[in-house]
């Protein structure tokens, strides 16, 4: 029998035809929150951060027109190979049952065969994507941490597509990673981290190559790379960093940041913005030109209480060449100059949005930080794992959520990740061994 | 349904979400979600804003309160994951390279509106920005340009060196224009960038045309956001 990919654990299941939506989970996310992955045909996997073998959401959306009660066969061959037939079967017929009621209904997907000693949760490959798509994306990661995220889920995503139809995810994300990793190469500004980062980069360059087969010039260029890399041709850092995940520098307000409106990993960048002239505003991330890319600073008059100027953050001076690690990033934004008195200044990448009230920029904050302990704990640094999950206690306590407060002090004392005992647990993921203040080098 | 549907859309969508059935929902979501119900507008506003680029986007919207249903949980969810987005909806071409012109706004038509005389009052400048802000995220590089133009032509800003001015014999509205494209962090649409990894811009025709079509862009979408505002197109407010 082929086992179902989400494992055989007890799951609930929710159906609200109203909002034509159906959830099943394990249980909710907890303090690092959760890592999506979109399995096609309005199906999404959401894994918990901290324990990925679980299942903190899986998503059905259904679409706004037709029939409530009757999921579409490209659902329910996911649904087949997800939770095995015989829960999706279950699952089908809760959902018409809540459609013919015109009711929320809620009910439990009991588990089901496990094998001796196992109750299988979610496969492996599945938390390496969803995590891997996590990095990939995080605002502010670097270039080279996007470009091997992205391989690396691809290379997931490619030990499953067979069955779940994700061929051209895995694909999709094959390809950018490797134009974002060779545009790297091109410019000559890839040194790779450490012998550690580098072993694991190349069994992953392999797979993606294989994945490539639309694109054979960029295969070609990462099968070179591997072999360049085995062969000790590419350059490798040797220096060992002393702070495996660095200590957070802490929330720093300057000038007119809206410190509440920084998403996580900004929020402990030390934004720095400063009027130049009578409609000018400079605005600096220390160190961040690497990790500047995505990013708009923008300027909202708090008076009006609309926005009023936006730009990229370009590569700035200080810290260090134009562009390299270290250097600055910095966006130099053209304002009213009658809305200077009352203007707040931040940081997103998404323009167009609304800014976040301080409620939500703290659970945000909670959720990064909880991001970093899960890192780190599966780095193996049980002390940074220990310290990033106080800090994460902490800010779910500022933002009002004890429960999750507590999961961080428990994961602390724990000193590792709830599932990382469990068999099938996802280790270090390459690009956390990639990520600024990563792995020690050894 | 199209932007200049934008607002009805969300007016729809809020007094949908604001109802009982729709505070209800709201309440739910963030239950099923574990989050704190002081989240509650944060979402009504991030599901508000959903509506509004999705029908800029030209998406269809066949039932506007189930679509709200929908954008509320995806924004929960959101909330979940840190707002971190999923690889479809990042700006790849951006961070893959990010000196390639964007895909743009997909209208490349110039507009005959003149934004900046249309806003002459305080509060229709104001409801211009508010109709510009949904426009923000489907092409950031535009939109950017279009408040700093008018930040220039009607709020009286001053560029200042290094930013890159027309020869002798333009108008203020090309010098505006151009003022704007740099503010907006449009590099390549000037004949020269010496900052290092820029690798210039191209033939000056190559450059003069890139400059063309972001100037278009951004003049399209300001006038679509006037119309989203109820300003009248064709500048027939002036005078």
């Amino acid at each position: 029998m082929v086992e179902p990919l989400l494992g055989h654990r007890q799951l609930v299941a929710t159906c609200e035809p109203d909002a034509r939506l159906v959830t099943v989970r394990q249980r909710r996310a907890g303090p690092a929150g959760s890592a999506g992955l979109d399995l096609g045909a309005g199906v999404e996997l959401d894994v918990d951060v901290a324990d990925p073998t679980s299942v903190a959401g899986l998503t059905v959306e259904l679409a706004t027109t037709g029939d409530a009660g009757k999921l579409p066969a490209a659902v329910r061959r996911r649904l087949d190979v997800l939770l095995g037939p015989e829960r999706a079967a279950a699952l089908a017929g809760l959902v018409r049952a809540a459609a013919d009621r015109d009711t929320v209904v809620e009910q439990a997907l009991p588990s089901t065969g496990a094998p001796a000693g196992s109750e299988g949760g979610v496969a492996p490959a599945l938390q390496r994507a969803a995590l891997a798509h996590r990095a990939a994306c995080e605002p502010g990661a670097p270039r080279l941490v996007r470009a091997v995220a992205l391989l690396d889920a691809a290379a997931a995503l490619g030990e499953v597509w067979h069955r779940l139809d994700l061929r051209a995810a895995a694909r999709h994300d094959a390809g950018i990673g490797a134009d974002l990793l060779l545009g790297l190469l091109a410019d000559d500004e890839v040194t790779l981290p450490g012998p550690r980062a580098a072993a694991a980069l190349v069994p992953v360059l392999r797979q993606a190559a294989r994945l490539l087969d639309g694109q054979p010039l960029a295969a070609s260029r990462l099968k070179t790379l591997a072999r360049d890399i085995e062969r000790g041709r590419h350059p490798v850092a040797v220096a060992s960093r002393r702070s495996p995940v660095p200590v957070a520098a802490g929330p720093r307000k300057k000038g007119l940041v809206d410190l509440g409106a920084l998403p996580g990993a900004l929020a402990e960048a030390g934004v720095e913005a400063v009027t130049a002239g009578h409609s000018h505003v400079e605005v600096r991330v220390p160190g961040w030109s690497d990790r500047r890319h995505g990013l708009w600073a923008q300027a909202v008059d708090t008076v009006e209480r609309t926005i009023v100027a936006m730009a990229p953050l370009g590569a700035g001076g200080a810290g260090g060449a134009s562009g390299a690690e270290g250097a600055d990033a910095v966006a130099v934004l053209l304002v009213p100059p009658l809305s200077i008195p009352h203007l707040a200044v931040d940081v997103t990448d998404r323009p167009g949005t609304p800014r976040p009230s301080p409620a939500l920029a703290a659970v945000t904050r909670a959720v990064h930080l909880g991001a970093v302990a899960a890192r780190a704990a599966r780095l193996g640094d049980r002390a940074a794992a220990e310290r990033r999950w106080r800090q994460c206690a902490r800010a779910w306590q500022a933002a009002g959520d004890g429960t999750r407060a507590d999961q961080a002090l428990a994961h602390a004392a724990r000193g590792q990740l709830p599932g990382a005992d469990q068999p099938g647990a996802v280790t270090a993921l390459v690009s956390d061994l990639f990520t600024p203040g990563g792995p020690t080098m050894a | 349904m199209t932007i200049s549907d934008c607002p009805s859309a969300a007016a729809q969508a809020e007094r949908f979400l604001r109802s009982d059935v729709g505070r209800a929902i709201v309440h739910r979501t963030l239950d099923a979600n574990s989050l704190s119900q002081n989240l509650q507008e944060d979402l009504v506003q991030d599901a508000l804003a959903r509506v509004c680029s999705a029908a800029a986007r030209g998406e269809v919207i066949d039932n506007v309160e189930a679509f709200a249903i929908v954008v509320l949980r995806r924004a929960a969810i959101d909330i979940v994951r840190g707002r971190v987005r999923s690889p479809q909806l990042v700006d790849w071409a951006e961070i893959v390279d990010p000196d390639a012109e964007g895909q743009g706004w997909p209208f490349d038509a110039a507009s005959p509106l003149d934004v900046e005389a249309d806003a002459l009052g305080r509060r229709s400048l104001a409801d211009l920005r508010a109709a510009l802000r949904p426009l923000l995220a489907l092409d950031p590089a535009a939109g950017a340009a279009a408040l700093a133009y008018l930040a220039i032509t009607v709020d009286g800003a001053a560029p200042a060196p290094p930013c890159p001015q027309p020869d002798g014999g333009a108008t203020a509205g090309e010098r505006a224009e151009w003022a704007a494209l740099h503010y907006s962090g449009q590099s390549r649409c000037f004949p020269r960038d010496d900052r290092p990894g820029h690798g210039g811009a191209g033939s000056p025709a190559a450059v003069r045309k890139r400059r063309s079509r972001a100037a278009g862009r951004m003049r399209d979408l300001l006038a679509r956001a006037a119309t989203a505002a109820g300003l009248e197109p064709q500048g027939a407010l002036h005078g």
